[in-house]
């Protein structure tokens, strides 16, 4: 049945190493044991027919999917630091970028030739080198952002001390009505206050 | 309407396919066989979830499989293990657990009428 054994192929290409021929064998098996069973008997099925059994079967990108081990990039219970921490601190690092980019870096040119005996490359040189620069910088950021939570998902550990909470620390009432919880201000001097010195250590090592 | 009856519906299936799995593996089946077995009897489950399910389970040491032929093909057979059993046991204990409580809660006929 060559269909099928395309199929197979597609569906063994998408698995996991390990338990490969395993897999396809048992998955070969079944489907043979169901086309033989559709419309009562053996012999050989037009390739339309054996085709509609695919189908129903599924994409083999599909198919394989189901034999990983489910895992989240970030999952539910992580994903809504990450949201938070990418909304809050991304326009901070474009504002900041901005500012970089137009004003401070001629001086810190003339500090990096200083220091470092090299000439510093302009970066105030084309707007499209300019436009790229930041492009970059805020993808990398983006990635690292999301490295650092795909950590924390992996190891949850950190997430357990939530357990340990007392209702009655719990702050007290806000006077006017605009209560910001005080882990998240927390959070948002902490994230900006390490960017400046982050990506001025990159930039000066000419990483950036 | 009708989406969030469906869904619904698919979760609460969900649920139990676990149990519906271990119930029908008290003897003896392969694969294909199963999710027959199961269909007719009211358990219809996709062939794309029945098939990593059973797999997992007998990674988690629930169950126990071996090839055999049949027919001149090779099958892979599966069944319970002893621990499949003991927690086919329990399991089943929770379903008429849960079942019990419904049964209470839905023949509460007013349940906060009474307070006002």
């Amino acid at each position: 049945m060559e269909l099928l054994d395309r199929y197979l192929q597609s569906v063994k290409s998408y698995l996991p190493g390990k338990q490969r021929d395993d897999i396809v064998k048992e998955l070969s098996e079944n489907i043979l044991s169901e086309m033989e069973d559709r419309e009562g008997g053996l012999g050989r099925k037009h390739e339309a027919e054996q085709a509609a059994i695919l189908k129903q079967h599924g994409h083999p990108m599909e198919v394989a999917g189901r034999y990983l081990p489910r895992q989240y990039l970030i999952g539910p219970a992580v994903f809504p630091y990450y949201w938070f921490t990418l909304k809050r601190t991304a326009p901070l690092v474009a504002l900041l970028l901005c500012v970089i980019g137009a004003g401070l870096v001629p001086y810190i040119a003339q500090v990096v030739e200083i220091a470092s005996g090299k000439p510093a490359t302009s970066m105030v040189g084309s707007p499209g080198a300019a436009l790229v620069w930041f492009g970059g910088v805020m993808l990398a950021w983006l990635v690292a952002v999301t490295s650092i939570f795909a950590t924390f998902e992996s190891y949850q550990t950190k997430f357990h001390k939530l357990e340990k909470w007392n209702p009655q620390t719990l702050a007290p009432l806000a006077k006017d009505g605009d209560y910001r919880p005080r882990a998240k201000v927390i959070a948002s001097i902490v994230a900006n206050s390490l960017i400046l010195p982050v990506w001025l250590v990159l930039w000066v090592a000419g990483v950036v | 309407m009708v989406q969030n009856f469906d869904n619904l519906r698919l979760e609460l299936r969900r649920g139990c396919l676990t149990l519906a799995v271990l119930g029908q593996l008290r003897s003896e089946h392969y694969g294909y066989e199963l999710r027959k077995a199961l269909a007719e009897r009211g358990m219809a489950i996709d062939e794309n979830t029945l098939y990593p399910l059973l797999r997992r389970l007998e990674s988690q040491g629930l169950l126990a499989s071996e090839w055999r032929e049949e027919d001149k093909r090779n099958k892979r057979f599966y069944r319970l293990s002893g621990e499949g059993a003991t927690i086919l046991t329990q399991l089943l204990a929770e379903w008429h657990t849960i079942d019990s409580s419904l049964e209470r809660i839905i023949a509460d006929e007013h349940p906060s009428a009474a307070r006002r």
